[in-house]
């Protein structure tokens, strides 16, 4: 029984965390076409002891010149956090962690650890994207 | 050698330094709390120790990340020109020919160079050089590999 409980609630995280990837990673992708950046979206697989073995979504988005962003989930299992997802440019490699706190909001915070306050919209994608590939 | 490596080998070092840098900030922190932290050094590290690491890490990672950013560029002239014999190209001319080959911008190449020659000032302080960040050396490294072809 307990056992029971423990992979239905493993399987909840889980489903719960890759949807939440889903999300953020269509998100970009809509702002991205509108932007008239190509995006190139791949699945990986990730392995966590909390959640097991499962799939999500990635992508890469080329802006215009060479430089592209790619957009990679780490994990659900962090701590201080409910998930994590890089946002890494290329190839410049300079990165910012997005962090998933409680109500599915995802916090900003540089290599660096200083936290971006800016809420999650259009135009913060837009300006974190080209500030991140400017060489 | 895949391009995939190469980069992934420069994400290692970036990597190695945040937790290198994340370590340091915390003994400091703990031993400027706790001096006592220190007897199992045997009065070897101090406190100027610990900080003189941490002014210096940056310089440090960036010897380590031109190492592997030269050792990347060797292993592809290798593989472009091969050679029965061993070559000791230096570092300049190397970078020179695989901007010919490779058609690599001036702009690029150029910020590559300036990143060669604050390296060399690091390990010999004699001609000026201008200072710059890890990130800003990764980034024009960055840009640099970003010229050679996904696989070779």
């Amino acid at each position: 029984m307990t056992t029971q409980i423990s992979n239905l609630s493993q399987q909840t995280v889980r489903e719960e965390w890759v949807a939440a990837c889903e999300r953020l990673i269509s998100q970009i992708e809509t702002w991205a076409t509108e932007l008239n950046w190509s995006t190139h979206r791949a699945d990986i697989l990730l392995d966590e002891r909390e959640t097991g073995p499962y799939t999500v979504p990635t992508v890469r988005v080329r802006l215009p010149g060479r430089a592209e962003i790619h957009v990679t989930p780490i994990a659900r299992g962090i701590p201080g956090g409910n998930g994590r997802v890089d946002m890494e440019s290329w190839p410049s490699l300079h990165r910012v962690r997005f962090i998933r706190r409680d109500g599915d909001t995802w916090e900003a915070i540089t290599d660096s650890n200083v936290r971006l306050r800016e809420p999650w919209t259009r135009e913060f994608f837009t300006n974190l994207a080209q500030d991140l590939t400017a060489i | 050698m895949t391009s995939w490596d190469a980069f992934q080998q420069v994400r290692e070092i970036r990597d190695e330094l945040l937790a290198a840098d994340f370590a340091l900030t915390l003994s400091i922190r703990q031993v400027e709390v706790n001096s006592n932290l220190l007897a199992a050094a045997n009065d070897v590290i101090g406190l100027r120790q610990l900080r003189r690491c941490a002014s210096n890490l940056e310089s440090t990672y960036l010897l380590r990340l031109f190492s592997t950013f030269e050792g990347v560029l060797r292993d592809y002239w290798s593989a472009a020109r091969p050679s029965p014999r061993l070559r000791r190209t230096p570092m300049e001319t190397l970078m020179n020919r695989i901007v010919i080959r490779r058609q690599i911008p001036n702009q690029i190449s150029d910020a590559a160079h300036k990143v060669r020659v604050y390296r060399n000032w690091l390990v010999h302080p004699q001609a000026a050089a201008s200072r710059m960040t890890f990130e800003e050396c990764k980034s024009r490294l960055g840009h640099f590999l970003s010229y050679l072809p996904p696989r070779w």
